[in-house]
């Protein structure tokens, strides 16, 4: 692999795993009875746009290097699962992660302080997080197989 | 102020479970039919890209319908439907999730 590919790639996994380790700690801000706007606020909007990145690097390269370098040597090799039921999945979960980023940043950053007088509806946005930062993990236990497969 | 901002929400939460729907639906679909991922890729360069593409064309459409055709609630009432919205699109999105993997799964072992 170049090795302006393999900056790429890296750079598309640290903004992912930065993404996942922001919707986290939305996850865990919003559980706290009385919420930190100003931490939150940054969080979900560093998440968001850490996903935005990692969507558009991780989609050039899929679309542009993996189908016709990887996935054939993946394919013909001891973990052909990895390509058919690890990728697949993951391109496709992949495409929910911005509406999830989206719909977290925009709760929060529309309600404010409103969220601390709605805990039901704090709990609902915690969710909407949660499954962002879900999404995400499942996104990066997937890379590391699929990087497995392709090295094997 | 706050029931114009819970419409605002309501709207993205309704177009995100419609574009997480019609991605599951998309991906299933084009595996199981090949004309429509063919259709897909001549259209936008790959298969994938249409779908990302349609989703966002279809959440915009979406939240932008349902913000002009939304009828005016009490904030009592609309925070309970909002909530209930953002419950829904937790559900549907685990469920979409697993439909998913299963699929593949299911399609690696040449099961569909």
């Amino acid at each position: 692999m170049a090795t302006s590919l393999s900056i790429f790639l890296a750079f598309h996994v640290i903004i992912g795993v930065t993404g996942v380790f922001l919707f986290g700690g939305v996850s865990l801000g919003l559980l706290k009875k009385k919420i930190s706007v100003k931490m939150l606020k940054l969080f979900s909007l560093g998440g968001l746009i850490s996903y935005l990145t990692a969507w558009i690097t991780g989609g050039h390269y899929y679309v542009v290097h993996y189908g016709v370098k990887v996935k054939p040597i993946i394919k013909a090799g001891n973990m052909p699962w990895a390509h058919s039921i690890v990728m697949e999945a993951k391109e496709h979960l992949f495409l929910f992660l911005p509406f999830l980023a989206f719909m977290s940043m925009a709760s929060i950053w529309l309600l404010k302080e409103d969220l601390n007088e709605m805990p039901k509806f704090k709990n609902a946005v915690m969710l909407i997080s949660l499954a962002a930062f879900i999404i995400g993990v499942l996104m990066a236990l997937g890379g590391i197989i699929i990087s497995g497969a392709a090295t094997i | 102020m706050l029931e114009k901002k819970l419409k605002i929400i309501g709207s993205f939460a309704i177009a995100s479970f419609v574009s997480i729907l019609f991605i599951t639906f998309a991906t299933v679909f084009g595996e199981l039919n090949k004309p429509f991922k063919d259709w897909l890729t001549i259209a936008f360069g790959h298969h994938w890209a249409g779908k990302g593409a349609l989703s966002v064309i279809i959440f915009f459409a979406v939240a932008g319908l349902h913000w002009l055709t939304a009828i005016g609630m009490h904030p009592v009432a609309i925070d309970r439907k909002v909530r209930k919205l953002l419950v829904a699109l937790f559900v549907v999105t685990i469920l979409s999730s697993l439909i998913i993997i299963g699929f593949f799964t299911l399609h690696f072992m040449k099961m569909f």
